[in-house]
């Protein structure tokens, strides 16, 4: 009797948590240094209903249902398109984050735990960053850095305009990142200077040499046009494309401080291509509210040139 | 499933959830911490465990600077060297800080990577406030005190450590760190300017080839001998020399161009030996100083004699005796129609009368730079007469601008700058300040190919063998570049020669 009693109850503690397992699709955020403000409060409010409605879409694998009230129209024409591509579900029911303000008076909230279902059925794990207008409206979700990796290159910035541009080039990134991810060519297309030199590569014929330039390689020079073009072709192409970055490093010009050198390495993924490379692209700050990417390039190899700071082993001898 | 096996697995239940009750109350929970407004907080990230740790206690110091100070600059370099900020230094003041009750959540993401929490409850953190400004608060009375028992030394001291400690301590532990800088610094300035500098004398320690003087000055506050400050004579390349009891001995090595002439002396606080590597850096600075001109009379330092040496017979070996080196013409007259312009001559002069045989030493032709002696049959002298009445001027043959004329040069904001870059001597050293200097974009500096045109451009000779600043050379001007310490022409055609095996940095202001 006492066995069946305690099944009982057993089967009642495993009820209960199946119950409160099943109110895991409603997320709740909350913004901790925003505390008792209207602009927290949207903030919260709008990064909760949304969190939770990708939480229910997954759930009933459906498309997202996004609320004119609580997102912009470019978030909503865009955010589709992602979720086209790229399903998943959000890795906590509590987010507590803290916002930072941009230099355009937006928000960002970064952190977002999201575990993405893969076509094969295996998951990943990835960080979302939501940003939020002036007014708390959702403006912009991106697939972002962990917060580890962001975190150190933001530290390397050496002085207050020196992080704000990290800052810019780790947005641009995952900007450029997520665009692949819903092959969206006309975002593209706004991130490039229209001069912007860009160069393509591929590895023809593998020598065996470590040097890039002992390898059989194949580049193609385009215009903005032309790769913008190719791009909408290739995204044409393939039912999905993932593009993953890593090793991501961040150089300033050791005679131009607004000039800046970014290298990583691009993961692409795509149904009908795959291939790692290193990319390689030159930032311009000097004009401070327009900075303009000047050069695209594709590597066989990461070669990342060393730290320039000056030492005495750097000395001319006469 | 037996009896037994179900009433273990239920305890086991209740024990995990009640266990974790227990110890959610040992430690606030993350939300809690972050959501209640009890706790100051910050966070870091990071693959590493034990630096996530720091990291997050590097953002919980930041964010409570900011809060307490409501200073916004966020931007921290905790490297340990850079003292770019008001906001680092009170940054690294906290850290430094035993904040009392600080503990950490650390948790793993999904990454593998840590996220760590440091807090702080905001009372005991206030309280942590309150042990610091009680200790700036007894610093302050103690200067006080001393100010009324007439220990100015004393008083100039502790205000000037106060003076410090306050770029390192946020606004609200002493009412206003703004207005207390603002008052020391005017009562520093006060004490300063009620000392008494003087120069009772000068040694001169010359040697042939080389000029070594020393100023014997005296500083005093009324009857109070001075202590525990420095003097230096003020011109680029000089060092501090400690007033103690009221004297310092400030040495110089340049000719002095007029018998009395005005000197600049620079009176500073000395750096108290209990302020760390770092406040030290920041005190060299803000150091406080009165520049001083003070008439110094060198005439004595032109020391104008001559020896005799009887001889056998009538013979008489005259030597001069001079320690100036502008000393360049010596006339003799033995008062017998003979002369000589020997440093030593060898004169006969036989029978001296009762009266003594006058013999006069003219230096330079000047009348006023004349000895003149009364030579006794015994080889004694019966009289002396040294006639230096007016001040006499004394030519330098081939006058070269000196080491602040070529400064003068240069532009004043850079100047500042070359300042403390001249009296540092070790090349690692040199090279950090060039890189601080760099970061605050006051200059670049690197390989001759990284600066800036010839016309703009220093250069420090580096002696590789012992890692030394040998000289800094001016950028080029009119076609010559000058070496500040010693002020000498280089021509750029030159430079590879004359430093051959040394090496070069390069800088050149922006």
């Amino acid at each position: 009797m006492l066995c069946l009693r305690l099944v009982y109850l057993l089967s009642g503690i495993i009820l209960l948590f199946t119950t409160r397992l099943s109110a895991q699709d409603a997320v709740e955020v909350f913004v901790a240094d925003m505390p008792n403000t209207t602009l927290g409060a949207a903030i919260q409010s709008n990064a909760s209903a949304f969190l939770t409605e990708v939480n229910a879409a997954f759930v009933g694998k459906r498309v997202l249902r996004l609320n004119e009230r609580q997102t912009s129209s470019d978030f909503r024409a865009s955010m589709p398109e992602l979720w086209k591509g790229d399903r998943f579900q959000i890795g906590e029911t509590r987010i507590i984050e803290i916002v930072s303000q941009q230099r355009d008076g937006s928000y960002v909230m970064r952190n977002i735990p999201m575990i993405f279902l893969k076509p094969d059925g295996s998951e990943h794990y990835e960080e979302g960053v939501l940003q939020f207008s002036p007014s708390g409206l959702l403006m912009e979700f991106r697939i972002g850095l962990a917060s580890h990796r962001y975190a150190e290159l933001l530290r390397q910035g050496k002085d207050d305009i020196d992080v704000a541009n990290r800052e810019y080039i780790l947005q641009f990134v995952e900007g450029f990142r997520t665009a692949y991810n819903r092959k969206d060519a006309n975002y593209l297309n706004t991130v490039f200077s229209d001069q912007a030199l860009i160069i393509v590569g591929r590895v023809a014929e593998s020598t065996g040499q470590r040097s890039a330039y002992e390898q059989q390689v194949e580049y193609l020079q385009f215009t903005k046009d032309e790769y913008i073009t190719r791009l909408r072709s290739i995204f044409r192409a393939n039912a999905w494309i993932e593009v993953g970055f890593k090793d991501i490093s961040i150089l300033r010009h050791p005679r131009y401080p607004d000039v800046y050198g970014v290298s990583l390495t691009q993961y692409y993924n795509s149904t009908l291509y795959s291939d790692v490379g290193y990319l390689f692209l030159l930032i311009d700050f000097r004009d401070r509210d327009k900075p303009m990417i000047h050069v695209r390039t594709w590597q066989p190899t990461n070669v990342t040139p060393e730290d320039q700071k000056f030492s005495l082993g750097d000395m001319e001898i006469f | 499933m037996s009896k037994f096996t179900a009433m273990r697995f239920f305890i086991t239940i209740l024990w995990l959830m009640v266990g974790t009750q227990v110890l959610a109350q040992g430690q606030p929970s993350v939300a809690d911490i972050k959501l209640s407004g009890l706790y100051h907080w910050g966070e870091g990230f990071s693959t590493d465990r034990q630096q996530a740790i720091d990291l997050a206690r590097q953002d919980l110091v930041q964010k409570m600077v900011v809060t307490i100070t409501a200073e916004q600059n966020l931007k921290v370099v905790d490297d340990g060297n850079n003292n770019t900020s008001t906001f680092e230094l009170r940054s690294k003041s906290l850290s430094r800080m035993q904040l009392r009750g600080l503990d950490y959540v650390v948790s793993q993401r999904r990454d593998n990577s840590f996220q760590a929490t440091a807090f702080v409850t905001k009372r005991e953190f206030d309280q942590s406030i309150s042990d610091l400004r009680t200790r700036i608060l007894t610093q302050m009375s103690q200067m006080f005190a001393a100010q009324q028992r007439g220990n100015l030394s004393s008083a100039i001291s502790q205000a000037f450590e106060i003076l410090v400690q306050t770029y390192f301590i946020p606004v609200p532990i002493v009412a206003d760190s703004v207005e207390v800088q603002s008052y020391l610094r005017n009562q520093l300035d006060a004490w300063l300017r009620n000392s008494e500098v003087t120069v009772p004398s000068v040694a001169n320690r010359s040697a042939p080839g080389h000029t070594e003087l020393t100023l014997e000055a005296s500083v005093r506050f009324g009857t109070e001998s001075a202590s525990d400050l420095l003097l230096q004579l003020n011109r680029p390349g000089y060092g501090e020399h400690p007033v103690r009891a009221g004297r310092a001995d400030v040495f110089m090595d340049v000719e002095p161009e007029q018998p009395v002439q005005n000197i600049e002396l620079k009176l500073m606080p000395a750096i108290p030996a209990s302020l760390d590597a770092e406040m030290k850096d920041l005190a060299q600075e803000i150091l406080p100083s009165r520049i001083v001109t003070v008439p110094v009379d060198f005439k004595k330092v032109i020391s104008l004699d001559f020896s005799t040496t009887k001889l056998l017979g009538a013979g008489y070996r005259f030597t001069a005796q001079f320690s100036n080196l502008s000393v360049f013409d010596l006339q003799w007259d033995f008062g017998n129609g003979e002369t000589s312009t020997q440093a030593s001559p060898r004169m006969e002069i036989p029978n001296i009368g009762p009266n003594g045989q006058p013999v006069t030493l003219i230096v330079n032709r000047s009348p006023d730079l004349t000895v003149r002696k009364v030579l006794m049959a015994d080889g004694s002298f019966r009289t002396t007469l040294v006639t230096r009445a007016e001040p006499v001027i004394l030519p330098v043959a081939n006058p070269v601008p000196n080491t602040i004329a070529a400064l003068d040069q240069v532009a004043f904001s850079q100047r500042n700058h070359l300042d403390p870059l001249l009296r540092t001597r070790n090349a690692v050293a040199f090279t950090d300040q060039l890189e601080r200097l760099r970061q605050q974009n006051v200059l670049r500096y690197g390989r001759s190919t990284d600066v800036g045109p010839i016309d703009q451009s220093y250069v420090a000779i580096v002696d590789p063998s012992d890692r030394s600043v040998r000289v800094i050379l001016t950028p080029v001007m009119n076609g010559k570049r000058y070496e500040l310490s010693s002020n000498e022409e280089v021509a750029p055609e030159t430079m590879r020669d004359r430093y051959q095996g040394m090496g070069s940095i390069w800088f050149s202001f922006h």
